[in-house]
């Protein structure tokens, strides 16, 4: 990243070719939208690339900034277009469909990012699945717990507990990889 | 709210899933609480690791092309410059802060006569021409700014309390673009400008530099660039040849939520 603020034309390039997919997949994720998931990729590089410093590190990990700004702006989007996302209605049986599978292959990934892709993959799928389902309305569809509660049909109390607990076993979960950080 | 109430937010707010008055709360009291501000960074990398959960797509290879070009057009904004002509109307101009409205169209009108002048004596003048017509540009910017429906005003406050610098913000939400006025700035050193600075939550953004005559400047802004909602914006001093952050707020203020 230091070399990124001195706009280092190949530095920049080195961190497109880490990170591209995974900014891209993630903007896909949330939009839905290959075409959107581009322009919003592009948006997302060419302000690094402007303003590297917006990422500074006493912000913590530039993987999770980055991915951060991703899904904030794609979701700003979705928010933006009125678009309805087909994930929201998704029944919990189509959701578990759209799990990734434990061993899901991802060559473009490094080896860290892989065996933490791993990791995360089988914290949740270790979650109940009315704990995964209001941390993926969230997260990927950009619902407030107020808007789920509206969408599930459940107080507002429970959704909240939810988040909670499964948000709790999911750092349970991934406190080896971040102790690693 | 304390902070064992604060703690029992941050995952629905890293999450980006708290309501507004929740996350509001949350800002501000991480803001002062180191404690809980580390408990927060941990559940947003929580939280941002859900993305590794998603099933990789490799992006096209179209997109490395576009991401690289845009790079290679990315320049730094030139700096606005003041022909000496016209310098004898900023004080006029950016005296009136609070006139606002009226005074920006009047000056709009005194700088088309001065550019209309300029321009009968194209051989000498040429470059101030130039010049006026990218201050006039300004002034219609901010009569612009100033005529929009949803036109708002901030006052910017000095983050030294005995300086005398002060300036106002016009700007327009939907149109996304601004003006700064400003007074009683202090003088600035060789090579040096006035950076504007906005704020959003999670970076800042450079939309311009601005020099000053005897203390007065102004500064139209684009903040198309911007991306999500600004909540602040600041005045510092940094070299003309450019900053990736500001060094030390000369003026500041927050955005109304």
């Amino acid at each position: 990243m230091r070399r990124l603020q001195y706009r280092d034309k190949r530095a920049f390039e080195a961190i497109y070719d880490r990170y591209g997919d995974l900014v891209y997949s993630t903007a896909l994720r949330v939009l839905r939208d290959a075409h959107l998931a581009q322009d919003i990729s592009q948006e997302i590089f060419a302000r690094l690339w402007r303003n590297p410093v917006s990422y500074v590190a006493e912000r913590g990990r530039f993987l999770t900034w980055l991915i951060s700004v991703t899904r904030n702006r794609a979701v700003d989007e979705v928010r933006s277009r009125g678009r309805r996302q087909r994930y929201e209605t998704a029944s919990p049986e189509e959701q578990q469909r759209e799990l990734p599978a434990d061993n899901a292959d991802d060559p473009a990934l490094n080896a860290q990012l892989a065996e933490e892709a791993r990791t995360v993959r089988a914290a949740l799928a270790g979650l109940p699945g009315e704990q995964r389902e209001v941390i993926e309305l969230a997260y990927f569809s950009g619902l407030t717990q107020q808007e789920i509660s509206q969408r599930l049909g459940q107080p507002l109390g429970t959704v909240k507990t939810r988040v909670r607990l499964g948000m709790q076993k999911l750092r349970a979960a991934l406190a080896p990889e971040m102790r690693r950080e | 709210m304390d902070c064992e109430q604060i703690r029992d937010l941050l995952d629905a707010y890293a999450l980006g899933a708290a309501d507004a008055p929740e996350a509001a709360a949350i800002e501000e009291h991480v803001a002062d609480c180191v404690r809980c501000w580390s408990s927060l960074e941990e559940a947003q990398r929580a939280a941002a690791s859900l993305a590794l959960s998603t099933v990789l797509q490799k992006a096209p290879p179209s997109l490395r092309s576009r991401v690289l070009a845009e790079a290679e057009r990315r320049r730094q904004p030139a700096l606005p410059s003041f022909p000496g002509r016209l310098r004898w109307l900023w004080p006029a101009a950016t005296g009136t802060l609070a006139a606002g409205a009226l005074a920006a169209l009047a000056f709009t009108l005194v700088l088309q006569s001065e550019v209309s002048g300029l321009r009968d004596d194209k051989d000498r003048l040429t470059a101030d021409v130039e010049d006026a017509g990218a201050v006039l540009e300004d002034q219609r910017q901010l009569m612009s700014v100033l005529a929009a429906p949803d036109a708002q005003q901030i006052s910017l406050d000095p983050a030294d309390p005995d300086s005398e610098a002060l300036a106002v913000y016009y700007w327009s939400k939907t149109s996304r673009t601004g003006a700064l006025l400003s007074n009683n700035l202090p003088a600035l050193g060789e090579g040096q400008v006035y950076r504007v600075w906005v704020l959003t939550g999670d970076e800042v953004y450079d939309v311009g530099s601005f020099e000053s005559w005897n203390g007065v400047g102004q500064l139209s802004t684009d903040m198309k660039g911007v991306s999500g909602r600004p909540v602040g914006i600041g005045v510092s001093i940094e070299d003309a040849a450019g900053a990736q952050q500001p060094r030390e707020m000369l003026l500041f203020a927050e955005f109304p939520r």
